[in-house]
């Protein structure tokens, strides 16, 4: 189960630098408030793939970051599966946009943080190959991440998110800094993987393509504070082709337009 | 702890790792190249500091043994004393060399 349900979320971050210090008036002294998020309505249903996008440093980062418990919210409520959300967990675990693997452990080492409640070790090991198998990694258990290409860096990540058997996967930007055939590959294996495991997936991105692509629905982040400025479900077949739907086609340009590009290219 | 990419704090949490794990998987081997990085630089330094010391307060070691020799115009014990001090001191050295090729201190090195 991976429902999530958020009501009138907001985040206030207080930039204690940016005054110096005023004795007249303490109120000041605090500093001043920047809104990132204000009144964040959303439900999210178990299964779903949600992409979220909106311009750069509109507080996506911040949501997903919120939702995975890494931050707490300022006001408003977030529950997931109708419980309020108390920090991390292995519930929902979350791929980071740079390399979040251990350096100093292969890559089935780094698997096999998912699996430590397996005490038998065979049984572990084997479960260690399949997720492994699952990325095409094998013949790679025994490398570490350093000797790992960037795309394979994020394949074996996505296998230890996949290990812990999460209610959901939140992906921050999984495949920026990949280069195109690569991120091509990629984003086919993620959109396989979730129509094979059926869990709920969020992912930020700034490709307005992957996000119509891949998702089954597209949140759009706008504004400042920032609130949702578009939540639209996409029924969409797959696989998905902006030629074979003109309708996408034209959404897409839409898109374009509401993030402040005027032609789409 | 502030060099350790906060990153990891963060998977750490996701994993939920107990207290004891986030010590011995994640603290100790992060740290571990720049602790190997630290010994090499300081452990030649100690060592002739050690000797030199030995010149100057006690009446025992390689330094007094040196001192004492060239009081008593013997100089091949002061040579063999330089020898021997110079030996230790490769020895040292490698020793903390072949701390450093060891996969647990590797990792930091060669990001491609």
């Amino acid at each position: 189960m991976g429902h999530i349900a958020i009501e009138n979320l907001s985040k206030t971050y207080i930039n204690r630098r940016r005054r110096s210090r005023d004795k007249e008036n303490p109120l000041q002294q605090k500093g001043e408030r920047v809104t990132v998020l204000k009144d964040i309505d959303l439900e999210i249903n178990d299964g779903e793939m949600v992409c979220f996008l909106g311009p750069s440093g509109c507080g996506k980062s911040t949501l997903l970051r919120i939702i995975a418990g890494f931050e707490p919210a300022c006001d408003g409520s977030l529950r997931i599966n109708g419980q309020p959300v108390k920090g991390p967990s292995a519930d929902h675990i979350f791929v980071f946009q740079y390399s979040g693997l251990f350096p100093w452990m292969t890559v089935a080492e780094n698997v096999a943080l998912g699996l430590r409640h397996l005490k038998n070790r065979r049984q572990q090991q084997a479960q260690i190959l399949e997720f492994i198998d699952m990325v095409e990694l094998n013949g790679f258990e025994n490398h570490y991440p350093r000797q790992l290409s960037g795309g394979m860096q994020r394949r074996a990540e996505l296998a230890r998110a996949l290990a812990v058997n999460p209610d959901i996967m939140i992906m921050d930007e999984p495949f920026s800094g990949l280069d195109f055939l690569t991120h091509m590959k990629m984003r086919e294996e993620v959109v396989n993987m979730h129509a094979f495991i059926k869990k709920t997936m969020l992912l930020v991105t700034h490709n307005i393509d992957d996000a119509l692509i891949m998702g089954d629905r597209v949140v759009i982040l706008g504004g400042r504070p920032t609130g949702i400025a578009m939540n639209r479900q996409l029924d969409f077949p797959r696989p998905r082709s902006f030629e074979k739907a003109p309708e996408l086609s034209r959404l897409r340009d839409d898109v374009f337009l509401m993030l402040g590009v005027n032609y789409a290219i | 702890m502030d060099g350790i990419n906060p990153t990891y704090f963060h998977v750490a949490a996701n994993f939920n790792f107990s207290p004891f794990e986030r010590v011995t998987r994640l603290v100790l081997p992060a740290i571990i190249p720049e602790i190997v990085t630290a010994l090499r630089m300081t452990v030649t330094i100690s060592w002739l500091v050690v000797v030199a010391a030995e010149m100057i307060a006690v009446r025992s070691g390689l330094g007094f043994l040196i001192l004492d020799s060239r009081n008593a115009l013997r100089m091949d014990f002061v040579m063999d004393g330089m020898i021997v001090i110079g030996l230790v001191g490769l020895a040292l050295d490698r020793l903390m060399r072949g701390l450093g090729e060891l996969e647990g201190a590797r990792w930091s090195r060669m990001r491609h």
